[in-house]
């Protein structure tokens, strides 16, 4: 792989997100390989260090790509942690996945005070919003796993992702859904 | 015939669009302003009359004939039509005599109908193209003699200055707007200046005696090419502000983002290259998010509304604490009875502070609209000068009776 093709595969990652490609291709420079829990195809993600990411913009007060209802859209994104990260010990990347109705009794306790259709608009949306910009996946009608952009998480944020898991409270996937 | 006052507005406009090639064409034929069609309608019955004289065969028709023969127009339309045919000679005599009942028509007012229609449809492009086509196999032919050329060449020199010159007045003085409007039908194509050219280059290879005449042609197409190009560069100069080229027609623009394919919108996009859309979220915004959603017990506030409907009205007795107790006290003091005098309850207290106290304790309970006793008070009064109370009112304190049943 020359300078090129992996100009063009950040490029590629740039404006389309992160990779998936068949598990045998090379890796070009600078990017990391995950590689799916069946290990037939791998993701290519950057491998930026704290310094050189878009954590830089935060630095810089510079306004990065915003995000509409973010608020909802992170809880959203901490139950669907929550349900498809089974052990906490571990790394959460390949993760398991879930179902989106255990995600949604998982948000009950996020968001309190929601009647059952308003939180349901809220975790649909905000799937889509995340499954957009790869930071979960969405197999499927009502499947849901974690995307790949979780694991450019270094272990610092890591530490604290463990602490949020603890916060959260597990609910049984097949208990009664509650109004 | 048609009422001008019924027309809408845009029947009227195309109506007089049509009756403006018409009028033009029989500007020619008309003898005088009064004899002149001020209708489209006209014509329309006009037809008729000549097809109703097409089947009649060689005999001819009589007026009351033709009128039978159009039943769906007017009988004295139908005869005064026929008088305007028949004063152009349209409509002639079968036999020159006095007398003469029967009349045959002429081929040449249906031609020139047909010839009108076809111009008011495409605005007389498509015929001055097969004008040149003519006039071109025409010079081939060896009958065809320079004079004739001649003529042919003079006529093509006065259509391109008659179709240059309004162009160019527009684009020299008038508005955009009008311009744009007026002059769509009249920019040409350049197959039409093409076509004249090829003419003007054979007919000069032909026949060089008549290069004056070629040279009058060639200054004409100029001055119709110089006319297309200025109106053109007006156009373009404000298509900027306002979109409208004139070069695509307007449903085009309205329906191109609707119709075309995701390929065609995307190829106006290629070669930009766009960040995907990728909010960082750290994991400290994480938890902040997810604690503050777990702190908030209520969450979302519903916004305020009225609460009128929804608790039931107030009822003071049961509220009141004081009421009930008042009301509990007169019914300690009627005993069970339904009506009491004063005299006697103040007897039953005793001395004069317990007394005093019973007598504000009925005043109260009398001042409570909402507790079903009264007290009455009377005319008449005691005096018992050996009791502490030296004189007493006449007064009853009573259930009142609609409570009590």
């Amino acid at each position: 792989m020359n300078e090129r093709d992996a100009a063009l595969w950040w490029a590629r990652i740039r404006s389309g997100g992160p990779q998936q490609v068949s598990a045998g291709g090379p890796t070009p420079a600078g990017l990391l390989r995950l590689v799916e829990a069946d290990a037939r195809a791998v993701w290519l993600i950057p491998n930026l260090p704290d310094s050189a990411g878009p954590a830089v913009l935060i630095e810089y007060g510079v306004p990065g790509s915003s995000m509409m209802d973010s608020k909802g859209t992170l809880r959203v994104l901490a139950a669907t942690l929550r349900c498809c990260w089974p052990d906490p010990a571990t790394d959460p990347w390949p993760g398991l996945p879930a179902s989106t109705g255990h995600v949604g009794q998982v948000l009950q306790r996020l968001v309190p005070g929601r009647n059952k259709v308003s939180r349901q608009q809220l975790l649909s949306a905000g799937l889509r919003r995340l499954s957009v910009s790869g930071w979960v996946l969405l197999e499927g009608a009502d499947t849901v796993r974690i995307g790949p952009r979780i694991a450019s998480f270094g272990s610092l944020e890591l530490s604290t992702l463990r602490e949020l898991w603890r916060l959260i409270p597990d609910t049984a996937e097949d208990g009664p859904e509650g109004s | 015939m048609s009422d001008a006052a019924a027309l809408t507005f845009d029947d009227y406009a195309a109506e007089s669009a049509v009756l403006g090639i018409y009028r033009q064409v029989f500007a020619v034929l008309a003898r005088n302003a009064n004899a002149m069609v001020d209708d489209a309608d006209s014509v329309g019955v006009d037809e008729s009359i000549l097809q109703a004289f097409a089947d009649a065969g060689p005999a001819g028709m009589t007026i009351e004939q033709a009128v039978l023969a159009c039943p769906e127009v007017p009988a004295d339309v139908v005869r005064r039509r026929f008088e305007v045919l028949r004063s152009y000679r349209a409509v002639t005599r079968v036999n020159e005599r006095p007398h003469e009942m029967f009349y045959q028509a002429t081929f040449a007012p249906y031609v020139m109908l047909l010839f009108l229609r076809r111009l008011s449809q495409t605005g007389g492009q498509a015929e001055l193209h097969r004008m040149l086509s003519m006039a071109r196999l025409a010079l081939d032919d060896d009958d065809t003699t320079p004079e004739v050329v001649r003529e042919q060449l003079l006529e093509m020199t006065t259509v391109f200055r008659l179709l240059a010159n309004p162009i160019m007045q527009l684009a020299k003085s008038a508005t955009v707007e009008s311009l744009r409007t007026q002059a769509q039908p009249l920019l040409g194509n350049s197959d039409l200046v093409d076509k004249a050219r090829v003419y003007h280059n054979a007919a000069a290879d032909r026949h060089p005696q008549l290069l004056p005449e070629c040279t009058q042609l060639r200054m004409a197409l100029a001055a119709y090419r110089d006319a297309l190009n200025t109106a053109a560069g007006r156009l373009l100069a404000h298509a900027g502000k306002t979109r409208a080229l004139g070069m695509l027609p307007t449903e085009r623009w309205r329906t191109f983002a609707r119709d075309s394919s995701t390929e065609g919108l995307a190829q106006a996009l290629d070669g930009l290259l766009f960040d995907a859309p990728e909010p960082l979220f750290t994991a400290d915004d994480l938890l902040d998010a997810v604690e503050e959603g777990m702190q908030s017990d209520s969450g979302r506030v519903p916004p305020p509304r009225p609460r009128v409907d929804e608790e039931p009205p107030p009822t003071e007795v049961d509220v009141d604490p004081e009421a009930t107790l008042l009301a509990q006290r007169a019914e300690e003091l009627l005993a069970g009875r339904d009506v009491v005098t004063v005299a006697q309850l103040l007897a039953d207290a005793g001395d004069w502070p317990t007394s005093r106290r019973v007598l504000s304790e009925v005043t109260a309970i009398h001042l409570r609209p909402e507790l079903p006793y009264t007290v009455t008070w009377g005319d008449g009064w005691r005096v018992d000068v050996t009791s502490t109370r030296t004189w007493v009112s006449d007064g009853w304190f009573r259930r009142d009776q609609q409570e009590a049943t």
